[in-house]
């Protein structure tokens, strides 16, 4: 439904120009729920405002369903207007001179999506059915609270059933609680609707708990692409494998083929990527639920490391250990009934197949403008 | 965007070749040049310093007193729950409809040193020998007095702009971290407000700078020169036979550029302050401060303001409209009664005068029009540069400043330059595109704070409804702005009714307007048939404004 290849974004600011996107490609499947996730600044946000129409890239292409709206080399700019997409924004943007149907009937009374006049009160009602606001129907806009300003919004979008919806960052001004809510709502109601979505947020449990599929963005590039459980548990990069959920990252060097990597706390052993020559600088990350924690012996194999405990929190149904060895902290998690305390020797292993070998950030960025330029990006 | 273009550079051309010519010369003849009006000037002669340090004196005074006023009376109106605040924002167009020439006189009747009804009163009930004062309305204080008095509307008008939408959180936010009333106005709520409130600021001072009709009135018997009315006698004093119009404009250039560096200052500041965007759809609600029992110490303060700049000087001139010939208020002249000539004869002339029905007629379709095509114009042009950020949308927006530096007669000067001749001239489409040149700046400044605070995100929720961007400005932008739209269009409608400026250098027999008869009127002695004829124009201008304010009304209360 959405392709978008080579996409580069470039703005004005102060301090000159600043390149938001650089080089971003993916393809959203019909009815899929793609998510771009990323810190603050990564450029997700110009994505799919230019997606929307609501920026103008400076490279690549967009297309969405049969549409091309954007293409920098035939000089195809379709406005806004024009494209068949639904958009929720951060700041639900709902207008205060209206009620709450009249801010969802609007895109059916002008425009491109105009329908009937005998045909809107049914499609209003449906869309806030939806959204379960039918009772607030008459309401003034101003009058709603952050949680019903939004389903407005999102009624609005989907009222006129685009192509394609766009949320950006949409539960990110509510509570805690509604936003769980929301997480598990919004999932249901588009595919409830089949409505194809792309979703930005910082927020990674929202992205793992909500995608079909996601893509980790950093400084206007994606790092990696692929299912939330694939991003999760092999990230192949130590932004991606930091940003989401949490990991520990140690310094190494490999020291020969078979996949043993020489650091401060002894050999590690782990599977060795085809990029992975001897003597290259790599970064070893592991989750914290990767290690088991044991109290201290005399082992001095591989795959362990020697530490005390420094901090313990506990948050109901895990412990959460963090062990001081030599210069670096590690995070790990033990099981509240076999409590470590702080002051405690204890033995870090990490099982093989737990621990991934990767390359710093510097490089992976490095990696992935050298493949930009290759596949012929300005 | 050419429009503008044409409106505002034209005159200043036609008035920057003026600087050039010799006395006697026009400035778009053939004919020589010179640079006698420049050294003449830098020269010292004819006391040019005295003129700009009265001036200054001038503007600075009346900003001192006025600003505290106007901002006291928009906070109040805007954040407290001072009562009846809706009869207060129609009470304050009231000042809009009086004619400045009206309230000056009005105050020399009340203020004159000799026989001023105020002064009078004063000797008498405290037995004072002299009959000179207490009060002269004739000195440079007199001035700053009435000036001040006059601008407050105005300026309570863009000060409320700014106020009406600041982010109430931001207040809260202070607040609950334990910041009592005073210390979140002076820590949160003026800090935030600093860049739109300083600029008005300066927009003030420069339009007190070039303003004109008191200092004519009071100024000259004070023997208080400022720039408009040396302008002024340059231009109608005839030196054997030839006009100066060279000299009057060297004059005009330095109130340009007086004006030109105080509106870099003020865009500086606008573009600071529109990073406190407001207007996003959410929390639209400023919370209004309690005031308990100062609430009605707070309305008096307003109504004493209303009584004094409004009541006191029209009354005066109320009672002489009444009169067959001026005849001071005063005790001595109640008694016996029929001392005082009472008469109904000036209005009931006015009544039989068909001529007069044409002239208001004449007047309405004038001013209708000039706020209307102004304020479309300034609406797309604020749009544009507030949104669209591109060059020719700045330089508009720069451009649409440019009349405020020039000052009023020297543009109406110029515009009655420029189309003599041609068949333009003598036309009221004439009259209404110099209103709508000397409106420009006002309004946009207006259209330009408020659309600064409509969230980009709005608009671009509907263009991403599938809603066009003609329909999007319509039916969300200009829906969102029509408050001030309208502010606006009443603000140029009861301005350009009572002005003087341009009716009396451009209107010509078969463009009568209602100035031209109250100023005939006076000119030709007949005082009092003037006093009527003003008291007619502020009643049909009150219709006016109620009428708007009406319509007005539900959007106030949002």
């Amino acid at each position: 439904m959405l392709t978008v290849q080579n996409l580069e974004m470039e703005y004005r600011s102060d301090r000159g120009p600043v390149r938001a996107v650089r080089g971003v490609s993916f393809d959203v499947d019909r009815g899929d729920f793609y998510t771009l996730l990323g810190p603050s600044g990564c450029g997700k946000t110009s994505t799919l405002r230019c997606i929307a129409g609501l920026e103008t890239p400076t490279g690549g292409t967009i297309t969405i369903g049969d549409d091309v709206v954007y293409d920098s080399q035939k000089k195809i700019l379709i406005p806004t207007h024009r494209r068949a997409v639904g958009m929720v924004f951060q700041s639900y943007a709902i207008w205060p001179h209206m009620s709450v149907f009249e801010n969802v009937a609007f895109p059916l009374t002008r425009g491109r999506n105009k329908v009937a006049r005998s045909e809107v009160k049914s499609m209003v009602d449906r869309a806030l059915d939806v959204v379960q606001l039918s009772h607030l129907a008459d309401r003034p806009a101003p009058a709603l609270s952050g949680g019903q300003q939004q389903r407005v919004a999102l009624a609005r979008a989907i009222v006129y059933e685009p192509d394609l919806l766009l949320l950006d960052e949409p539960l990110s001004n509510l509570d805690a609680k509604l936003r769980e809510e929301m997480r598990q709502e919004l999932k249901e109601m588009v595919a409830r609707l089949k409505i194809t979505t792309l979703y930005v947020t910082h927020d990674q449990i929202e992205a793992l708990a909500m995608s079909d599929e996601l893509a980790v963005m950093y400084e206007g590039k994606i790092v990696q692409e692929g299912a939330p459980e694939e991003v999760y548990l092999r990230p192949t990069s130590a932004f991606t494998a930091n940003f989401v959920g949490k990991t520990n990252l140690l310094n190494g060097t490999v020291s020969n083929t078979k996949g043993t990597v020489s650091t401060a706390h002894g050999a590690i052993n782990a599977s060795l990527p085809d990029w992975a020559t001897a003597n290259a600088d790599v970064v070893l990350a592991f989750r914290p639920e990767a290690v088991t924690v044991a109290a201290s012996g005399n082992n001095t194999g591989d795959n362990v490391i020697h530490g005390k405990i420094t901090r313990t929190s506990f948050v109901g149904e895990v412990l959460e250990y963090v062990v001081g060895a030599k210069d670096d902290n590690f995070k790990a998690k033990g099981d509240p009934f076999a409590a470590f305390r702080i002051g405690d020797e204890v033995d870090l292993y990490l099982p093989e197949d737990r621990v991934l070998i990767m390359r710093s950030d510097e490089a992976t960025l490095a990696e992935l403008e050298a493949a930009r330029v290759a596949s012929g990006g300005p | 965007m050419l429009i503008v273009a044409f409106l505002v550079l034209v005159p200043l051309i036609v008035m920057i070749a003026a600087t050039f010519r010799p006395a006697g010369v026009f400035p778009l003849e053939s004919g020589e040049f010179t640079l006698t009006n420049y050294t003449e000037f830098l020269s010292g002669q004819r006391g040019v310093w005295k003129i700009f340090q009265n001036t200054f004196i001038y503007a600075g005074g009346t900003m001192a007193l006025a600003v505290p006023m106007a901002f006291g009376m928009a906070f109040l109106t805007e954040r407290t729950d001072v009562p009846f605040r809706s009869v207060l924002y129609t009470l304050m167009f009231v000042p809009f409809v009086t004619p400045v020439f009206a309230t000056a006189l009005g105050w020399v009747l009340l203020a004159g040193p000799r026989a001023g009804a105020v002064n009078e009163y004063i000797r008498l009930i405290f037995g004072l020998e002299s009959r000179n004062g207490p009060f002269n309305i004739y000195t440079m204080e007199g001035m700053i007095f009435v000036t001040a008095l006059g601008i407050v509307p105005s300026m309570w008008l863009l000060l409320v702009s700014v106020l009406r939408n600041m982010d109430p959180t931001l207040e809260e936010a202070a607040s609950t971290a334990g910041v009592n009333r005073w210390g979140v106005l002076r820590k949160v709520t003026i800090p935030l407000m600093l860049p739109g409130i300083l600029a008005v600021v300066i927009y003030f001072s420069i339009a007190v700078i070039e303003s004109f009709e008191i200092p004519l009135a009071l100024g000259i018997t004070a023997g208080v020169q400022v720039l408009s009315t040396k302008i002024f006698l340059i231009i109608t004093s005839v030196d054997e036979g030839r006009f100066a119009y060279g000299s009057a404009a060297v004059y005009g250039m330095v109130g340009v550029i007086i004006g030109v560096i105080g509106i870099s200052a003020y865009m500086w500041l606008i573009r600071r302050s529109s990073r406190y965007t407001v207007i996003t759809g959410k929390g639209y609600r400023p919370r209004k401060i309690k005031l308990g029992r100062w609430k009605y110490v707070a309305f008096g303060l307003i109504g004493l303001y209303m009584f004094i700049k409004v009541l006191m000087p029209f009354s005066m001139i109320l009672y002489a409209s009444f009169l067959r010939y001026y005849v001071p208020p005063l005790p001595e002249n109640f008694w016996p009664l029929g001392q005082i000539p009472w008469t109904l004869e000036n209005y009931r002339n006015l009544w039989d005068w068909r001529f007069f029905g044409r002239t208001v007629w004449n007047t309405a379709i004038v001013v209708f029009a000039a706020a209307s095509v102004t304020m479309l114009l300034v609406t797309v042009v604020a749009w544009a540069a507030v949104r669209l950020k591109t060059p020719v949308a700045h330089t508009a927006n720069v451009l649409t400043f440019m009349p405020l530096a020039i000052p009023g007669v020297i543009m109406t000067l110029a515009f009655f330059l420029l189309f003599i001749g041609t068949p333009l001239f003598g036309t009221l489409a004439l009259i209404v595109l110099a209103f709508t040149a000397r409106y420009l700046a006002y309004s946009t400044r207006l259209m330009y704070s408020a659309q600064v605070q409509v969230h980009k995100e709005l608009e671009e929720a509907s263009l991403v409804s599938g809603v066009g961007h003609v329909p999007t400005l319509v039916f969300i932008n200009l829906r969102l702005l029509l408050p001030a739209f309208i502010n606006g269009w009443l603000w140029i409608v009861t301005h350009a009714a009572k002005d003087f400026t341009t009716p009396l250098l451009l209107a010509t027999s078969g463009t009568v307007l209602v100035a031209n008869v109250i100023y005939s009127r006076f000119e030709g002695g007949r005082f009092t048939e003037s006093a009527a004829v003003m008291v007619v124009l502020v009643i049909m201008l009150i219709t006016v404004v109620f009428a708007g304010r009406r319509f007005l009304g539900g959007e106030v209360k949002q």
